[in-house]
Parts: C-alpha cells; sequence; structure tokens
C-alpha cells in the first residue's frame, strides 16, 4: 500500500482540468429506469432475477448459470482472458448504466444482452418449454413471475416467457452498483475545497489524474462518473483472433439491427422515447475493429483487460497508451489515441490514478 | 432593416423582406443567440441541456421565414475529422418550429454543428461552434 509520506501536498490544478475532474462524479450516479423493460426497479423483479441468475436449473444442462462467468464474488466476471468468441467477460458492476451491451453494442438493452446467452445454444441453451416447465416445477419461481407477468403461456413455442425471464435477470442486475472509491473522495473534496481532504490522495494519483484529464487525453473517451462515453473506439489493439478478424462494433451493429429484440421491435416495453439511440444510430467503415470504451471503475478486480483479455495488468494497458502502434490507427486529424511515451515514474502515477478507481473491496483483495 | 424586441431570453424579429414570406400578420420569432445567413435565420436551444459528452439531446429549433424548410442537421469534430455516431433526424411542427432528435456529441472539445436551410429556392448552410468541457 501507499506510504503516509505519499500523501504529499496537493497539485494544482487549472480551472479547466478542475473542471474536468468534477464531471467524472458525482458517485454513486442516478439509474435512470430503463422504460423498455416495464419491470426494471420492480422489488419482485430484481429479486426473482437475483435467484435466476444463480440458478443453474435455467441451462438446459443444468450445470451453467449467468453466474459461472460473471462470479458475483469476482466482481461479476470470471477472471479469464476470454470465454466466448475470444472476448473477455466484462464485469456487470454498474451494468445499468450502460446504452450498449457487449464489446461491439450488438445489443441495445439490459434484457436484450441478458437474453442472448439465456438462449444461446452455446450457453445457457433455454428454451421457451424448457422455463415454462422450471417455472411448473417451482412454486416459488411461478408466483413471483405471475405476479410480473401474469400466468406463464401454455405455448411453449412462445419466446415472451425467455424475453421475461430476461427482464428479470435485467432488474437484478441494473442494482448492482460500484462502491466509492478515493478518487470519489478526492473528487467531493476538490468541489468543496476542503484542502484537508483533497490532501489524504495520494500525490502519484493526482499526478496521474493530470496526465488523464490532460496530455493524456484519456477523458477523450473515458469521460463523465462512469469512466466512459458509452460509445465505441479503437484505441490499437489487435483485432486479429484465432479465427480471422474481430469486426467489433461493424458486427455489433450488424446484429442489432436485425435483431428482433431491440428497442424498436415488438418485444420493448415504453415505446419510441427509449429507442432513441437505436434509431439514429449509423454504421460507417470506421467502426471495424471498434470496441466499447469500458467503464475504469473497480479495475482492481477485474484483470484481465481490453476485449481480449491481452492486458494482465493495469501496467500494461498503462504500458499499451505508452508505445501504441500509430500507423495501426486510422485518425487523420488530431490524435487522440497516440504514443504517450510516458517515463516510468510518470507510468507510475497514472497506473495509481487508475488503481484509485477501485473501492476498498477490490483493493484489499490485491 | 431588422426591428427587434426583446421579450425575456425570446426575441421577436421581423426580419425585414423575408418577414413577407411568413404568414403576413405574425412578425417571425426566433430565439436569440441566432445564426444568420443569406436571408434565414436559425434559433435551436437544446432540450436537456447543458449539452453533456456521451448523452442524447433534442433540439427545438425556429427557422425564418417560417416557411424555410430544414433539410440537413449535423455535427462535425473539424480539429478530429469525424462525425457524431448518430443521424439526428427532424420533424416540422409547423410555424417555423422544428424539433430534432438524435444528437450526440461523443467527445470533448470542439463540435461545429451545421443546419441545413432551404428557403425561396436556395439552400442556405449555418454553422455555429460548440465546445463541450
Ligand atoms: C460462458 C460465459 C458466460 C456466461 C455463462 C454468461 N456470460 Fe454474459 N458475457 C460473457 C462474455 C464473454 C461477454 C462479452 C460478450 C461480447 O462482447 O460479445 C458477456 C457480456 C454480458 C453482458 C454485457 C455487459 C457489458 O458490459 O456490455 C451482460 C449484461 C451479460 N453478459 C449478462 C449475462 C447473463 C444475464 C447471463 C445468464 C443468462 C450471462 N451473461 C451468461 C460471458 C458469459
Ligand atoms: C479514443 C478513445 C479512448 C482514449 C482516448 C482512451 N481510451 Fe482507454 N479504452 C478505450 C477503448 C475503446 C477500450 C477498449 C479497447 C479494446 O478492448 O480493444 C479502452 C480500454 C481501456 C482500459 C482497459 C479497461 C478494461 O476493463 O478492459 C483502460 C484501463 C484504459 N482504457 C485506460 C485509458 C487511459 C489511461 C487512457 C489515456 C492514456 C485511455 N484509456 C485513453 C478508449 C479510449
Amino acid at each position: 500500500m501507499i506510504a503516509a509520506s505519499a500523501f504529499a501536498q496537493s497539485i494544482e490544478f487549472s480551472p479547466e482540468e478542475r473542471a474536468r475532474i468534477l464531471s467524472h462524479g458525482p458517485w454513486p450516479a442516478v439509474h435512470e429506469l430503463d422504460s423498455s423493460n416495464r419491470v426494471d426497479g420492480n422489488p419482485i423483479a430484481i429479486e426473482l432475477g437475483r435467484k435466476l441468475f444463480s440458478d443453474h436449473r435455467l441451462s438446459a444442462s443444468s450445470k451453467r448459470s449467468c453466474a459461472s462467468c460473471h462470479d458475483p464474488k469476482r466482481a461479476f466476471q470470471d477472471g479469464l482472458r476470454s470465454t466466448r468468441h475470444q472476448r473477455n467477460t466484462p464485469t456487470l458492476l454498474d451494468v445499468g448504466q450502460q446504452r450498449w451491451f457487449g464489446w461491439d453494442g450488438a445489443t441495445d438493452s439490459l434484457w436484450a444482452a441478458s437474453l442472448a446467452p439465456l438462449a444461446a445454444k452455446s450457453e445457457l441453451a433455454a428454451t421457451p418449454a424448457h422455463i415454462a416447465a422450471l417455472l411448473r416445477r417451482d412454486r416459488t419461481l411461478n408466483v413471483a413471475y405471475t405476479a410480473l407477468f401474469g400466468e406463464a403461456t401454455a405455448d411453449a413455442a412462445n419466446e415472451t416467457i425467455l424475453v421475461n425471464i430476461a427482464k428479470t435477470l435485467a432488474a437484478f442486475q441494473a442494482t448492482l452498483v460500484s462502491p466509492r472509491t478515493p478518487f470519489d473522495e478526492f473528487r467531493d473534496a476538490l468541489a468543496q475545497n476542503d484542502s484537508a481532504a483533497i490532501a489524504k490522495y495520494p500525490s502519484a494519483a493526482q499526478r496521474g489524474l493530470k496526465t488523464f484529464v490532460g496530455e493524456g487525453k484519456c477523458f477523450f473517451c473515458h469521460s463523465g462518473p462512469a469512466f466512459t462515453n458509452g460509445e465505441f473506439a479503437d484505441v490499437g489493439r489487435p483485432f486479429f483472433t484465432k479465427s480471422g478478424a474481430d469486426p467489433g462494433r461493424w458486427g455489433g451493429l450488424q446484429q442489432l439491427f436485425t435483431s428482433p429484440y431491440n428497442r424498436l421491435g415488438q418485444y420493448a416495453d415504453g415505446g419510441a422515447q427509449s429507442a432513441v439511440a437505436t434509431k439514429h444510430v449509423i454504421q460507417e467503415p470506421r467502426n471495424f475493429g471498434e470496441f466499447k470504451v469500458p467503464s475504469l471503475r473497480g479495475l482492481l478486480g477485474t484483470a484481465p483487460y481490453f476485449h481480449d483479455g491481452s492486458a494482465r495488468r493495469i501496467e500494461d494497458v498503462v504500458q499499451h497508451y505508452s508505445t501504441v502502434d500509430e500507423s495501426r490507427l486510422h485518425a487523420d486529424g488530431e490524435k487522440i489515441v497516440r504514443a504517450l511515451r510516458l517515463t516510468p515514474a510518470q507510468a507510475r502515477d497514472l497506473t495509481a490514478f487508475l488503481k484509485s478507481l477501485s473501492g476498498a473491496s477490490s483493493r484489499k483483495s490485491k | 432593416m431588422m426591428a427587434c424586441v426583446r421579450r425575456r431570453v425570446w426575441l421577436a424579429c421581423s426580419l425585414g423582406a423575408f418577414a413577407l414570406n411568413a404568414s403576413a400578420s405574425e412578425p417571425c420569432a426566433i430565439p436569440e443567440p441566432s445564426l444568420k445567413k443569406g436571408g434565414v435565420a436559425v434559433g435551436w436551444v437544446a432540450e436537456n441541456s447543458p449539452i453533456t459528452v456521451g448523452r442524447h439531446f433534442a433540439m427545438n429549433v425556429r427557422l425564418c421565414p417560417a416557411d424555410a424548410k430544414l433539410v440537413r442537421v449535423d455535427a462535425t469534430m473539424p480539429e478530429h475529422r469525424h462525425g457524431m455516431n448518430y443521424k439526428a433526424s427532424f420533424a416540422a411542427l409547423g410555424e417555423g418550429r422544428w424539433r430534432v432528435e438524435g444528437m450526440m456529441f461523443h467527445m470533448p472539445g470542439r463540435w461545429l454543428l451545421r443546419f441545413d436551410v432551404s428557403a425561396a429556392g436556395r439552400t442556405e448552410t449555418l454553422t455555429e461552434s460548440i465546445t463541450l468541457p
């Protein structure tokens, strides 16, 4: 841990830097209910979703649940390099804040993102008939389901039952919020000009933060309280996999447009107002090889990093941004991502800042 | 040339000859500050202000003359040579009022907001720089 001597006097921030720092809070952010999911925020749905999330009976084989990969004891991820399509399992903490789901944003709601693994043959492989049978067998589940959606339909081919289960899983996941962090204490202290509290934030983290909101240009994409603009970018990670190239956002949009489960489809509640992003999003050649800008909260508990889990430690991510191959990036204007060529001390500072975005529980385990 | 009356935030402007194109009795009223070029004027306010990086916003737009047509709304980051990840849509609400939906600035920095407006057989492009912190 950081020695007491590291709590030095605070660094000077310009008014511009200060404004940027403040824009990364307050935390926790308010969860806006998802109007495409009429049971979002409903306590019965949250409880049912919580149970089903770890219930192996949900899978056709009775061997798997969501928690097999999104382990609640590991910040709702699995710590493995990649599990599915050579993609790293993302944490589900703060997932309720997102607009697009999956590294490629192939789904536009938390319930559609939950439906995919629920129904996929290679994952839980649950069918409407399988779920209907489970509800017939388990009285507690059935009572909750009926209270929310009415009698489970006898028509076992009806996909609504799967969508409804996915909506309860989503209601549960929307309650998963990452804890406050040393950065949040600093940010609030800065907002209140509380110099004693400001000085408690290690000066290495303060210097790293200065790079983050300044020269490093990290805040261009990792913006706002969740440290993501919710969009997609190419930061120069290789996207070739054993089975070819991962098309990233390009492929995600392809799936989104053709999915019957997007916000413009018949299974979405809430109507057009909840579909603004889906209705207006466009596909462009540059989307090929772009991946979602991940949140940076709770990093200490979510290694490895990047869409393919190819960076083992936070230090490796910093090294990537320090030495990134610029010829790989097709930006013709002013470069946002470029090799920062950090000195070892600067790299340590940026790492210290990134680590300060984790709460007490994930810090303890490291 | 131009007679403007300040009413709180809104400014009622009769834009000289162009007021003739609008319904004859009503002066063409648009919110200030407005953009003016080649006989057309555009006033706009963001519905969910302030505009925030990574959040969708809608705009209420007023055009003068009132029978002018909005033909395109877009925004780019000139320094980074990219546009939005979304294509805005818009609808006429009547009397020169329009509603634009689906705008989103996904990065901080300078955005160039662009309105293409056609009136009297010509299309004008009006732009405004917006810098997000
Ligand atoms: C075999 C491991 C595995 C299982 C089982 C699994 N997931 Fe995932 N999950 C992943 C991977 C890998 C991704 C990233 C996929 C991608 O980018 O295409 C993901 C992505 C997600 C996302 C999007 C998160 C984000 O930040 O974009 C959600 C939500 C999600 N899973 C929920 C669930 C639910 C609910 C279940 C159970 C029905 C489930 N997952 C089962 C591995 C798994
Ligand atoms: C152009 C947008 C952009 C900029 C600028 C940017 N990032 Fe990223 N960041 C991303 C994207 C996109 C990913 C995921 C890339 C992938 O997996 O291929 C990412 C991934 C990360 C990760 C891994 C998180 C995880 O959970 O896997 C960290 C940490 C990170 N960035 C920190 C930074 C830092 C520090 C800077 C500044 C030096 C920075 N980023 C600048 C877009 C950006």
